[in-house]
């Protein structure tokens, strides 16, 4: 029962929901039987489902009756009316860097001086938009921000892990 | 109810209400324009503005966000072929021609028109069923509220279309997440792993915020390129061509809307199933038209954009009768009723009718309101649908990270929208259905309060779930809705076996 290497990610995306679901019934068996009963019961439910879903994946017999049961669809179907949208991880990596980056910077220095930095940096960088278009937008952001959350509804946004250090 | 009503129209009168109606309907049009975000977007994006406000002003808000929404992608899917949201597809195959034949005003009126007598059908339905509404949840006591989440569950699963092991899933998984934190029935904090900031559960605005917000900018970003691809200019005429087009078709109008407004009651199956049933029953019942559908026919316009706004008032019976969202943008609205401390059930129906009213009013207003500012402005919405991801990506960004934060001022928010969003992006990325999974979240610990409920009723006899009538009968709803697809599949092979047959 090979997984063909076209199907290889979603495999590995299964394998880790499997490893967060044991993870959450082992940790449903150190609390009180009425608090663990029903998230075991859904724990289990999971346990086998994801195995079909692994299954599924594979070019076998069983792989293809477990694949009309539940989709309706041969896993050939499946794979013709799947989202064609080229995706590289390298290009998902950078985008996790940059969205990681901008939560990361919230943290350390707040909203307010990470608001335009982040705006500037990604539409010249990834936009490849000139000095004043970023300028203009990152201002417009940051004004909108601010006027919104600060000042009309006043909301005290975070001012950085530093500020909170120093200040 | 009268006097709800009154009340209702009391609400929303005032200048401060219908500022607040415009803004939800602007956004909603512009959300719903803009292919890629959506109303679920929206009102999640919304949700930290509502924080200050009265509950019925929030809901003023997010009425005239779901009621515009899908008015607005009807815009882009008849000028530039590329639907605003998913329930908007189905317009693209008679709007889009139309629109090349030099009749994109006719389309845009057509569309407009239906889509807002559309949604007042299905809002007059939403407060015609309100009585029996209030009957029926009578009838439900602990075990059947247990069957109805767990039947709601398998059929949002079985919406999913072709996923349905997914869907089941992410219902799962779901419900998991529903689970971490401090459960009142027992005092106990579960599944905090110690960590602070889960031991009062995981707080549904920011993991919202995060799941359909961030996570669809993270998937703009991956794709990369501009929203729509078409430059190309277009001609806006005949308008009141369109609209007169509706009520010389009556007939399609209100079959669009009957679809509407009963798919969009049954949870999860949402406005893109009724759009695409309005459409082929139309086709089936026309076998001779006029013009071929699919070349430019303006009945093929008129009956899905009935079916998909009219489902918005189908989609709030189950939602505010019982708590189980119809779909992923009355999911995020239950959230914020949640917020605002309403609760779903007999005791919004009989103690706050006033705010069920002002919500009827206020989503009837919207879709008038909608439909005026499409027809006036069409041509500069179709505009805003080339704007560049790469502006939209980190504007929405950001404010979507200071919305999480602002709800409890707490750093912590921020980490769990930017979780959700990791989470939403590989669900969107290996196909797994969000909607299913985000009221999954939402119905985790209703779910697991009436099971406990049950079991305590029925001294730990899990007879107690098929030895009462309407359980029972919830219980065959839930095995018929699993084993739809296999229905479906025999019912695809017993065609193509008589289409073999007869050639």
């Amino acid at each position: 029962m090979i997984i063909p290497q076209h199907r290889r990610a979603s495999a590995y995306y299964i394998l880790i929901i499997l490893a967060i679901v044991i993870l959450f019934i082992v940790t449903s068996y150190q609390y009180k039987l009425t608090d663990r009963m029903f998230p075991l019961m859904v724990g289990y439910v999971a346990v086998p489902l994801l195995l079909m879903d692994l299954l599924a994946l594979t070019d076998s017999k069983i792989g293809e009756k477990l694949s009309i049961f539940f989709s309706a669809k041969t896993p050939k179907e499946v794979d013709e009316d799947a989202d064609k949208t080229k995706r590289t991880m390298r290009e998902e990596l950078k985008i996790f860097l940059w969205m990681g980056t901008l939560v990361l910077g919230i943290y350390l220095i707040g909203f307010l001086p990470c608001t335009p930095i982040f705006v500037y940096c990604w539409m010249k960088v990834r936009g490849g938009y000139s000095v004043r278009q970023s300028v203009y937008l990152s201002i417009a952001t940051i004004t909108f921000v601010y006027v919104l959350f600060e000042i009309l509804l006043q909301y005290e946004l975070y001012p950085g892990i530093f500020l909170y250090w120093y200040g | 109810m009268f006097e709800a009503l009154i009340e209702g129209i009391v609400n929303l009168s005032s200048p401060h209400s219908l500022l607040l109606l415009a803004a939800g309907s602007a956004v909603g049009l512009l959300f719903g324009a803009i292919p890629g975000l959506g109303g679920t977007t929206a009102v999640a994006l919304l949700i930290p503005l509502t924080f200050g406000m009265e509950p019925w002003q929030a809901i003023i808000l997010m009425g005239g966000v779901m009621a515009a929404t899908s008015t607005g992608g009807s815009v882009s899917a008849i000028l530039l072929n590329t639907p605003g949201i998913a329930p908007n597809a189905a317009t693209t195959f008679d709007g889009y021609p139309l629109a090349q034949q030099g009749k994109a005003g006719m389309a845009i009126g057509a569309g407009a028109t239906a889509s807002a007598i559309g949604g007042v059908i299905g809002i007059i339905s939403l407060v015609a069923v309100i009585p029996i509404m209030k009957a029926i949840v009578l009838l439900f006591t602990p075990p059947e509220f247990f069957m109805l989440a767990i039947f709601g569950l398998c059929a949002i699963a079985v919406s999913s279309g072709d996923r349905l092991l997914q869907g089941l899933i992410t219902a799962i998984i779901g419900l998991m997440v529903g689970f971490v934190g401090y459960y009142d029935v027992t005092s106990t904090v579960r599944f905090d792993f110690g960590i602070p900031l889960l031991e009062d559960g995981i707080k549904l605005v920011p993991a919202l915020i995060g799941l359909f917000a961030i996570s669809e900018m993270i998937n703009l970003a991956v794709k990369g390129g501009s929203i729509s691809q078409d430059t190309s200019d277009v001609e806006i005429s005949r308008i009141s061509d369109g609209v007169k087009s509706v009520f010389k078709n009556w007939s399609t109008m209100l079959i669009g809307s009957g679809y509407g407004t009963f798919i969009g009651a049954v949870p999860g199956v949402g406005g893109t199933v009724a759009a695409f049933l309005s459409y082929s029953t139309q086709a089936q019942r026309d076998p001779t038209p006029d013009i071929e559908y699919g070349t430019g026919n303006i009945k093929g316009v008129i009956a899905p954009e009935s079916a998909n706004n009219a489902k918005d008032g189908g989609s709030l019976i189950p939602t505010l009768a019982f708590g189980i969202p119809g779909s992923a943008e009355t999911a995020v609205f239950l959230g914020v009723l949640v917020l605002h401390g309403i609760e779903p059930g007999q005791k919004l129906l009989e103690d706050h009718q006033d705010l069920v009213f002002t919500l009827v009013v206020a989503l009837t207003v919207s879709a008038v309101f909608a439909t005026l500012v499409v027809l006036a402005l069409a041509k500069y919405m179709a505009l805003l649908t080339r704007i560049s991801v790469h502006m939209l990506i980190p504007t929405v960004t950001v404010i979507a990270l200071v919305g999480a934060f602002a709800l409890n001022t707490e750093i912590g928010d921020v980490v769990i929208a930017f979780i959700f969003a990791f989470i939403g992006y590989f669900m969107i990325r290996f196909n797994y259905p969000r909607v299913t999974f985000t009221i999954a979240i939402v119905l985790g610990s209703i779910t697991e309060l009436s099971f406990h409920q049950s079991m305590l009723i029925a001294d730990d006899q899990f007879s107690i779930f098929y030895t009462r009538g309407l359980s029972v009968f919830l219980m065959f709803l839930t095995v018929l809705s699993l084993a739809f697809p296999t229905f479906r599949r025999k019912m695809k092979e017993r065609k193509l076996a008589k289409e073999g047959a007869n050639k």
